[in-house]
């Protein structure tokens, strides 16, 4: 046994051979990764770096770097050159839940479409106050790391040769670190947002017709919406739709193009006759409902209240309606009632929807709509009141950690939000300040996080902001967001001691 | 036989077995057919160190496939590759190696006894017959259950499957009992396997309790390993790949622990009887 294996360690390395140690390396590596990405609020540093490391690791061994003037032509030549693309998908998969993870935490417009669909404010205003809270805290550094991966894949041959291995990570993270690029409101390059655009045009003349290339261009339609460029956002869904490559999902993209029409390029007839085709076509599909949802919106912009609320109201009592859509339907049954100055009708249905369960994106929306009601009106005494239900409703929702949350911090958002609105972000600061010991590492982080933030941002309150970072890492040592506050203290230093960098 | 002689001649059978343990000369048959067991199944493991791949690598994709080549699949599969391997060894060598072990069992047990009579011949004389008993055993005994594993893949009921399995076991287990006491008479017959056979499976019938227990006992020492083994991706996914190779390593070495004491003990009830006589 011992010849064997003395005889064993001798010897050039095989093709073979290499391409078994690169699938056995990546295995191992995929082990640390699955830890990471079950859960990747929770998983701790360690796991997340001992990931990164083995597959930085695979990527920067010579021995499985590819031979200068190698081509395809051999079975083993492709299948080294998949390998290396995996583990190239792996390292942006990464990267990018590290990227998402740090603007979630910076940046708390998560779904601005939806939210302008149920508050009708002009994302520019909103984008304006967001903006003014981060605008010292951003850092490219994760940023350039997430979009130089991704670049690096979109590069690859391997990745456009054989079959798609496009999963919805790597189909996402484009479109996502180009929004936060138009978001954050950098001006100049938009260097992300064209990357983003080749890169989903490039999955479509690839692989017309296959689910890559369906939400590719649900991908770069939604890219084009957020930019503003709804005529180019158009182009894409309607020539998606003469291709007649998509076999399946055509419902979505029609309701995705009634969108675009209704909301984006104002066109109300075209908007009302492609979504009333989703609603006749495709009837009891969530694309139905949701075209059902947009013709009650265009009637509500046109002052129709009364039947957009019948409308609604349908929508609700179908058996077949999900809980989210019928919340949202109730909502925008409950803004009719508060145009038609029927408020306490509206206000009834808005803490209906808070008392629903599981919990829905509309009952967390459901408080600000009543702190805006009393602040557009005026009344401090009803403004008080609202905002003292809002802040317990809020506290005990972070309390409860309803999991049908999508992502844990809208709440945490909103609650700050509707301080904001109330002209009280000081209290917010205070009010994060004092529950976050209440709550798991993850939300207490972030909210004395978002704490040092406000004071940090809004009232340049450096002291207080310090503070609240220095607290968080004090009780959260190992929370998931240590390493961003650690990066936010040395950033503050540095911009205090001498000029500012990042 | 009645219950209490049965339970009496299993544990003299366990005695005499512990006694034939301590030399360690009855050993070497064994202790050879591990080492032609192991050697396969580190090369079947590491195929793909440049000084094997190739010789190996062309015999792994010739019988087991292309597929077999790749990380984990290869690992995953290796009980399976394994199990052939093993066939094929224990036929060709396996029953070689365990005549000459019955040689020196009898020869020992005797001397234990007291008699001197030398009823043993040299191996080679029965090296044909110990051939064909031994594709009787590989045949029933790893065969079936072999087959059986194969007819279920494609199998979409459960229970159908269950049953199948439960049979095929049974099945192997019964010709295991049937054979644990031929080596032992084609020994004391010099090499006459007709009568061999005949005589290994009339004292099946006669001690059938006692030889189900011993088939069984034999069966239960493998049983938890085979067991584990039977869930690769489970273990690779807990304790990493390593230790398929390490639990089949100990596998050869139960394997040989449970022959040993299956025809061990046989012999030995064979010697009591013909002292009695």
């Amino acid at each position: 046994m011992v010849v064997v294996f003395v005889v064993a360690s001798c010897g050039s390395q095989s093709d073979i051979a290499k391409r078994y140690e690169l699938e056995k390396s990546i295995w191992k590596a995929r082990q640390f990764k699955a830890a990471v990405g079950a859960d990747p609020f929770s998983a701790s540093r360690e796991d997340f770096h001992a990931a990164l490391a083995a597959f930085e690791g695979i990527l920067a061994d010579g021995r499985f770097a590819p031979r200068i003037g190698a081509t395809r032509h051999s079975a083993i030549e492709r299948d080294m050159d998949d390998l290396r693309l995996q583990c190239k998908i792996a390292l942006a998969e990464l990267y990018w839940v590290e990227y998402e993870e740090y603007a979630g935490v910076t940046y708390f417009i998560s779904d601005l479409g939806a939210r302008d669909l149920l508050f009708e404010l002009e994302p520019d205003a909103r984008l304006e106050v967001v903006r003014s809270l981060y605008r010292n805290l951003e850092d490219d550094s994760l940023e350039n790391r997430c979009a130089g991966m991704l670049r690096e894949v979109a590069e690859d041959d391997a990745l456009w040769i054989s079959a798609p291995h496009m999963g919805d990570t790597l189909l996402a993270a484009p479109g996502y670190v180009a929004r936060v690029e138009f978001d954050r409101g950098k001006s100049g390059s938009h260097e992300h947002s064209r990357f983003a655009e080749n890169f989903y045009s490039r999955v479509m003349l690839t692989w017309p017709g296959s689910p890559a290339a369906q939400k590719a261009c649900t991908q770069l339609a939604d890219l084009h919406v957020r930019e503003g460029r709804f005529a180019e956002a158009l182009n894409d869904v309607e020539s998606a739709l003469r291709s007649s490559d998509f076999t399946n999902g055509e419902e979505q993209l029609l309701l995705l193009k009634g969108q675009i029409l209704a909301q984006g390029l104002k066109l109300e007839a075209r908007a009302e006759s492609v979504l009333t085709e989703v609603l006749r076509g495709y009837r009891q599909t969530p694309s139905a409902q949701g075209a059902l949802l947009n013709l009650a919106s265009l009637k509500m912009g046109r002052g129709e209240e009364s039947e957009a609320v019948e409308m609604l109201r349908g929508l609700e009592l179908q058996p077949e309606t999900a809980q989210e859509t019928a919340a949202t339907a109730m909502f925008l049954r409950a803004l009719c009632f508060e145009r038609s100055d029927d408020w306490p009708e509206a206000l009834n249905l808005l803490w209906r929807i808070c008392r629903m369960e599981p919990f829905t994106y509309a009952a967390a929306a459901s408080p600000l709509l009543v702190v805006r009601h009393y602040v557009e009106k005026g009344d401090s005494v009803g403004l008080d009141a609202a905002l003292e239900n809002a802040r317990d409703y809020y506290v005990d929702a972070i309390d409860r950690e309803n999991e049908s949350m999508e992502h844990p911090h809208v709440v945490k958002d909103f609650l700050i939000e509707a301080y904001l609105l109330a002209g009280k972000p000081a209290d917010a600061a205070r009010l994060l300040d004092e529950q976050a010991e209440r709550w798991r590492p993850g939300n207490g982080s972030v909210a004395l996080f978002k704490s040092a933030m406000i004071y940090i941002n809004l009232f340049d309150d450096r002291e207080n902001g310090v503070r609240m970072l220095q607290k968080c890492l004090d009780a959260f040592p190992r929370s998931p967001y240590a390493w961003a506050i650690e990066r936010e203290l040395k950033r503050i230093s540095t911009s205090i001691d001498g000029p500012r960098t990042g | 036989m009645n219950a209490e002689t049965t339970v009496m001649k299993y544990i003299d059978a366990w005695k005499a077995t512990i006694s034939l343990a301590r030399s360690p000369l009855v050993w070497v048959p064994f202790a050879i057919l591990a080492v032609l067991k192991a050697v396969p199944l580190v090369l079947l493991y590491l195929f793909w160190k440049p000084s094997f791949s190739d010789f190996m690598l062309p015999v792994i994709q010739s019988v087991f496939g292309e597929r077999m080549t790749h990380y984990p699949m290869h690992v995953l599969k290796l009980p399976d590759m394994y199990r052939a391997v093993d066939m094929g060894v224990t036929l060709v060598f396996g029953f070689v190696l365990l005549g000459w072990a019955v040689i020196m069992m009898i020869d020992r047990l005797e001397r234990n006894s007291g008699r001197f009579e030398r009823n043993a011949a040299p191996t080679l004389f029965f090296v044909p017959a110990l051939l064909v008993l031994g594709f009787m055993f590989v045949l029933g005994v790893q065969g079936i259950p072999a087959w059986v594993s194969h007819v279920n893949e494609s199998i979409t009921s459960q229970k159908l499957q269950m049953l199948l399995t439960l049979a095929g076991l049974g099945a192997s287990l019964l010709v295991k009992g049937l054979l644990v006491y031929c080596p032992s008479y084609l020994v004391l017959s010099r090499g006459q396997i007709a009568g061999a056979l005949g005589k290994g499976w009339r004292s099946a019938r006669t001690w059938g309790w006692l030889t189900a227990m011993i088939v069984l006992t034999g069966w239960g020492m493998t049983v938890p390993l085979n067991h584990l083994l039977s869930q690769p991706d489970h273990l690779i996914q807990k304790w990493g790949p390593g230790v398929v190779f390490g639990l089949l390593m100990a596998n050869i070495l139960l394997g040989s622990l449970e022959f040993f004491y299956l025809f061990g003990s046989a012999t030995s009830i064979i010697v009591a009887k013909s002292e009695r006589a």
